[in-house]
């Protein structure tokens, strides 16, 4: 309980300098922001493939994350909203699981 | 995803990042230390927001405008000249995430009480990661790929925290080498 507290804050307060320091003092960054764009790309990137396959590895409940992983896209694609594209990509997830629950 | 509702509601009070709070719940249950270290690198393209924001407005109170300097905002804040724009910005952002947690929250307890959402409903935190990717995919598809395979890896072999860390470190010094790499076979 009290790690998630600490773990809070302390993103917390990441968060905010990270923020909050350049405003304050006005960095000029050569070079480097590149650098700083593909870093949070690749994190993106990472968090998602961990998130997307389990462990060990469940190849049917991969190919409906896939499928609904593809709805968000398109969803996305098409009306640029984030809620609205998460929120179809969940209820594809669940279609889909329904089914696949039924048939065998 | 073992986060209490106080937890949950504080998270967005205070942190108001959304990539950083669900890299938190996604990590906390594996290692602390990397619950904390991945969103310090995922918060460094702030630095930029920051530099871009303090060169193309006058910044008076750097305190109050640093707190909801979010992705969003600082899109919209581009062609701001007025600090009093970006603070009302910045409410509207805050108070939708806030609110929209606490929503989340009420309708969670709802939804995850019946084993048949849950699958679906984690499957929320996937959606997110991608769609917060694709803007990245074109610009920076070489990082997002070389970021994917290393986590997968890793992860397959199970150090997802590791596979994580070291995506965000190694990726753009292994893009710059890949770029270098062509340069020179293309002359």
């Amino acid at each position: 309980m009290l790690e998630h507290y600490s773990a809070i804050v302390i993103v917390a307060l990441e968060t905010y300098l990270a923020r909050f320091l350049p405003l304050r003092f006005k960095f000029k960054i050569k070079n480097f922001d590149e650098y700083l764009f593909q870093s949070s790309a690749s994190l993106i990137s990472a968090l998602f493939v961990t998130s997307l396959v389990s462990i060990p590895v469940n190849f049917e409940k991969l190919f409906v994350s896939v499928i609904a992983a593809t709805v968000v896209i398109v969803s996305y694609v098409r009306w640029k909203n984030l809620g609205l594209s998460v929120l179809i990509g969940v209820i594809t997830h669940f279609v889909i699981s329904t089914i696949i629950q039924k048939c065998y | 995803m073992g986060f209490s509702k106080t937890e949950t509601i504080l998270a967005s009070a205070l942190i108001f990042a959304g990539a950083s709070q669900f890299a938190l719940i996604a990590l906390m249950h594996r290692s602390f230390l990397n619950a904390v270290l991945i969103p310090i690198v995922l918060n460094l393209r702030h630095i930029i927001y920051g530099c871009v924001i303090s060169q193309r407005c006058r910044i008076r109170r750097p305190f109050i405008t640093a707190f909801g300097l979010t992705d969003e905002v600082f899109a919209l804040s581009l062609n701001a000249n007025d600090e009093r724009f970006i603070w009302g910005l910045e409410v509207g952002a805050y108070l939708s995430w806030v609110l929209g947690t606490l929503v989340g929250i009420i309708g969670g307890v709802i939804l995850l009480s019946s084993e048949i959402f849950k699958p679906s409903l984690t499957f929320s935190l996937t959606a997110l990661f991608l769609i917060l990717l694709i803007p990245n995919i074109r610009s920076n598809a070489l990082a997002v790929i070389i970021g994917g395979i290393t986590a997968l890896l890793f992860h397959l072999i199970g150090q997802t925290s590791m596979g994580i860390l070291l995506a965000g470190i190694l990726s753009p010094i292994a893009v710059s080498g890949v770029r270098k790499c062509s340069n020179i076979i293309r002359q």
